[in-house]
């Protein structure tokens, strides 16, 4: 293994915290395909009550969870998904959207600091009346920008793009893989992005931190499906809770991991950052799948 | 994340790479021909200041720019 002085390849490269060793060593698990690892379903709980969505899903890689959410848009084979020319989505994994679902891409010019704006979405969403062929399904958005140095969507374009979208019926998904460095370089709450968008994706490997995998959020009614496609893609958990403890994850935040000076080891750790903003406005349906009504098993959450 | 347009060092992005990992510097390349960086939870001040130098190591009569 090469060993450096300090390892600036990515984000994904942080080793687990003592603290989080521990935790990892203590932690309730249970088999994760039955519905059973109740630290796996409690992490699922607080990423969609942080996030301001009824659900979440845990899976393995943020490939997986934004294949998972292109699948679930996407309403035919050869259809488009309309996002930034450099996404990681059109990029990165291109080829992956290409197999899994039969899925191309309209990719648009970043024109603010590689985002898109309501402008350049409208553009982008003009029907196709020459070839007639074309279809967008799926505006997808990311944020922060990766390809484009990290950059921050600010919160009223998102707003703007989504009734753009809105207004021609077409969903919006939310490649958040770096969601909570935006978050904390804006002051903004995590849940506010959640409520502009159709489904949304974020990374505990990057900015949080955390070893291993990526949350899925939307609402209930969605989760059935994405199980399923998580189980079809060959992504479905065991005793994931084994590196997933809620209660006794990494107290680092996407703020102290973006700036020189590590501000250590709080009192009450906690997985996600907290906001300032009161959270009572915040939906009260904060549901898993596994335990809401309409999914195959029960859950064995605890209060 | 710190992208680096390297072109004024006359030296290719693979070249920048491997002078980095000599000095310790974890760094990527990206599609455009950039080098990538990223900090993280795991990198203190002492870490930037390796990449400072190793950057001044690379880019001796530098831009100025890379003073943080």
């Amino acid at each position: 293994m090469r060993s450096y002085r300090v390892d600036l390849r990515s984000d994904t490269v942080t080793r687990p915290s003592d603290e989080m060793r521990r935790a990892m060593a203590g932690a309730e698990v249970g088999d994760a395909w039955y519905g059973d690892d109740p630290s796996v379903n409690r992490l699922q709980d607080r990423a969609a009550e942080v996030v301001g969505t009824e659900a979440a899903l845990y899976v393995p890689t943020g490939t997986m969870a934004n294949q998972i959410a292109l699948r679930l848009h996407a309403r035919g084979s050869g259809h488009l998904v309309a996002c930034e020319r450099r996404a990681h989505v059109a990029s990165t994994e291109v080829a992956s959207s290409a197999v899994l679902s039969g899925i191309a891409y309209r990719r648009l010019d970043g024109v603010d600091r590689g985002h898109l704006t309501a402008e350049s979405v409208t553009e982008g969403l003009e029907p196709d009346t020459y070839f007639d062929v074309e279809v967008v399904d799926l505006v997808a958005i990311e944020n922060t920008a990766g390809y484009a140095g990290g950059t921050c969507m600010r919160l009223r374009e998102l707003e703007a793009i989504r009734r753009v979208a809105r207004s021609r019926g077409i969903p919006v998904h939310l490649d958040g893989a770096r969601l909570f460095n935006a978050t904390a370089a804006t002051d903004t709450d995590p849940a506010d992005y959640g409520r502009q968008v159709d489904t949304l994706m974020f990374c505990t490997s990057k900015g949080l931190g955390g070893p291993i995998g990526s949350l899925l959020c939307g609402p209930v009614e969605l989760m059935p499906e994405a199980r399923r496609v998580q189980i079809l893609f060959g992504g479905a958990w065991r005793q994931a809770g084994a590196w997933r403890r809620r209660d006794s994850l990494p107290s680092r935040t996407a703020r102290s991991a973006s700036t020189r000076t590590m501000s250590g080891q709080s009192d009450s750790p906690q997985v996600f950052p907290t906001c300032s903003r009161d959270r009572s406005t915040r939906p009260r349906s904060r549901r898993t799948w596994c335990s809401s009504t309409s999914g195959p098993r029960n859950s064995t959450r605890e209060p | 994340m710190v992208f680096v347009d390297v072109r004024a060092t006359k030296l290719d992005t693979g070249t920048v790479i491997e002078r980095l990992r000599d000095a310790g510097v974890g760094a990527t390349p990206t599609d455009r021909g950039d080098v990538r960086m990223v900090t993280h939870a795991d990198v203190d001040d002492d870490g930037i200041d390796v990449a400072l130098e190793a950057w001044r190591e690379i880019a001796p009569s530098g831009s100025g720019r890379s003073e943080a």
